[in-house]
């Protein structure tokens, strides 16, 4: 019997075509795997046309997907976007003017009654301003004066002053400004022998949150909670994060030991608002004035199709209790600017808050 | 067969090919193939943390690369090292609120290397991609930058055919790389960075990414034409389509690029 062996030499080749052939499929395989990969979806937006429509359409979108006030709207002002949408969507034309289409989409914006949501064109910017407009400002710049002088000392924004009856006052028109520990330091060794401090931010509009942080900062000795922060994680108008404390840890430079009174009026918003919330919870302080404006939403800002562009309430905050402060912040006290008080050049507040600190 | 078609069709753009069957060099061992090159493109990018509408500009883009021959594999694998970046400058449609783009990437891959025939080398492998950049929007407000942060498993297939152009032997090489499996960093959805940064919030900011949500590939093609012995011009166009879908989140940046630079073929020392 003969066993046939086939020659080495045929075995190698035929190794080496069946490695080629193996070779070529994975080759095939990666290389068909590539061009399926290559018609994949684009990641993409659907974009609005500019025009009357698509921006309109774009502005309700956005807002719908993004805003995150829209369950307090529903609750406190029965808000429902998407009626809105079909009320505010009839008036839209393809040949309306522009300044026609921002009319509309400005009181389609309005019914949110959110001072965070602007609309800001080139001619005009959208607003809701009633917070601040429709109350009393219990404020005056000529009792201001009055009481700061020309002598005051100037801050980061923060102008601040030892009244006679040796108490300090620092009015806090705007956090706009970044404040740091150096410039608060140097504030209170200037106030340190005042008996105590009035904090007035009065018509603060707000600005820079780590600011109003900072400031209120000053004010404690161990870390503690000032409120809370959310944001959302998706397109539902109930898709939040779960909150996340706000923690506010004592200011490393020169802290403030004494009595604070915090003056407020209804023109207090965002970062003053957020500002009026850390302080109004410390055992030291107390809040004089009236209601603050609100305004406890992080606002973010994004483009339409025209370039308008949209602001809007991103992040909800809320306080130590999980109370919402979009509504705005009471005061431990109530109080408005007497006229009686005004015709002999005294501020009410300032003059309440001086005796709260020294008797 | 398509497919072979298919791969065919790509790798011969009218070039004129050489009836003599020269011995090409691919990438021989010992040899380290190093090129730089500088481009220009067009630049598309979106991103929906940003804005909604897409930004559409100039792109400047760097590439340097840097190949070599390994023992491993019965000297048949190659290790590529590329270091690419590029700085944008792009508008929305109205020309209001422009926004910056800055990308900075790093690419290791392996191909293992497969001759089909003289002037035919494919090639197939894997390889590993960090990202990192930012997109800064001149509008926003507490959301006007986007960081990007990533690091992903890539497959990669290549070819290079040699072809005669002008009576001198060049390289066309075609290479696309698509990352298959990855992690990347983005805020939440309407997360800013304020309260990651500055309140030290811990949500789901590693995300992880794979084709079907972040279909990306990158398609280069060039040409390297002798200048001097070890010298090469090498022209080239890049088709760079990135994108990603993070936390309900829409990003792209879809770039077109034209490059022009150099290759040099240095003998590394044993």
């Amino acid at each position: 019997m003969k066993l046939h062996f086939p020659s080495l030499r045929a075995f190698s080749g035929r190794l080496r075509a069946l490695r080629r052939a193996a070779s070529r499929a994975i080759l095939y395989i990666i290389g068909s795997s590539f061009l399926l990969l290559a018609p994949l979806s684009c990641v993409d937006e659907d974009e609005f046309d500019n025009s009357p429509r698509g921006n309109f359409e774009a502005l309700w979108r956005t807002l719908d997907e993004h805003y995150c006030f829209f369950p307090e709207k529903e609750r406190l002002y029965a808000v429902d976007w998407q009626a809105v949408h079909e009320q505010y969507g009839a008036y839209i034309q393809d040949e309306m003017t522009r300044e026609q289409l921002f009319d509309v989409c400005a009181r389609m914006i309005r019914e949110l009654r959110d001072g965070h949501v602007n609309l800001t064109s080139s001619f005009n910017t959208a607003r809701y301003w009633d917070w601040q407009e429709q109350a009393p400002l219990n404020f005056s710049d000529s009792l201001l004066r009055l009481y700061l002088g020309t002598d005051y000392r100037l801050s980061c924004g923060m102008r601040y002053k030892i009244l006679p009856d040796n108490v300090g006052y620092v009015y806090v028109p705007s956090f706009d400004v970044s404040i740091g520990s150096g410039n608060l330091s140097a504030m209170f060794t200037h106030l340190s022998l005042c008996r105590g401090l009035i904090v007035d931010v009065r018509n603060n509009g707000g600005g820079l949150l780590t600011s109003a942080q900072a400031l209120a900062e000053s004010f404690i000795n161990e870390k503690q909670t000032g409120g809370y922060m959310s944001h959302k994680t998706g397109k539902g108008h109930t898709d939040f994060s779960s909150p996340i404390a706000i923690e506010l840890k004592p200011s490393t430079g020169m802290r403030w030991q004494k009595p604070v009174v915090v003056i407020t009026n209804s023109a207090v918003y965002s970062a003053a608002n957020s500002f009026v919330c850390y302080m109004k919870q410390l055992p030291r302080v107390t809040v004089i004035g009236q209601k603050t404006g609100g305004g406890g939403g992080m606002p973010f800002t994004m483009a339409l199709p025209n370039g308008w562009k949209l602001r809007f309430s991103a992040s909800p905050m809320y306080d130590k209790a999980m109370q919402s402060i979009e509504d705005g912040i009471l005061p431990d006290h109530v109080m408005n600017l007497q006229s009686s008080d005004f015709h002999e050049g005294k501020d009410t507040m300032i003059e309440q808050a001086r005796r709260l600190l020294t008797e | 067969m398509k497919t072979k078609l298919l791969v065919w069709l790509c790798l011969m753009p009218c070039l004129r090919l050489s009836a003599q069957e020269a011995e090409p060099a691919f990438m021989p061992q010992g040899v380290q193939v190093r090129s730089t090159m500088l481009g220009i493109g067009h630049l598309n990018a979106l991103d929906t943390y940003l804005s909604p509408v897409d930004y559409r500009g100039t792109a400047l883009r760097f590439l340097r690369e840097n190949s070599r021959m390994t023992r491993r594999f019965h000297g048949r694998l190659s290790v590529q090292h590329m270091l690419s970046g590029y700085a944008a400058y792009a508008s929305p449609r109205s020309e209001e609120g422009d926004e910056l783009l800055a990308m900075w990437q790093w690419n290791a891959t392996w191909h293992y290397h497969l001759p089909l025939n003289r002037r035919l080398l494919l090639m197939a492998g894997a390889g590993t991609e960090l990202q990192t950049g930012f997109a800064y929007t001149f509008a926003g407000s507490n959301n006007p930058a986007q960081a990007r942060l990533s690091g992903r498993l890539a497959g990669s297939v290549a070819a290079i055919y040699s072809v005669d152009l002008f009576r001198r032997k060049s390289f066309v090489r075609w290479q696309v790389d698509a990352p298959l499996l990855g992690l990347m960093f983005s805020p939440e959805y309407g997360e800013s960075y304020y309260e990651l940064f500055s309140l030290g919030h811990h949500g789901h900011h590693a995300c992880l990414t794979w084709p079907f949500s972040a279909p990306t590939l990158v398609s280069h093609i060039s040409l390297e034409w002798p200048l001097r012995a070890n010298t090469f011009l090498r022209v080239g166009y890049l088709m760079d389509i990135d994108q990603r879908q993070p936390n309900h989140l829409k990003q792209h940046e879809w770039s077109h690029t034209v490059l022009l630079g150099y290759t040099k073929r240095l003998r590394i020392l044993p």
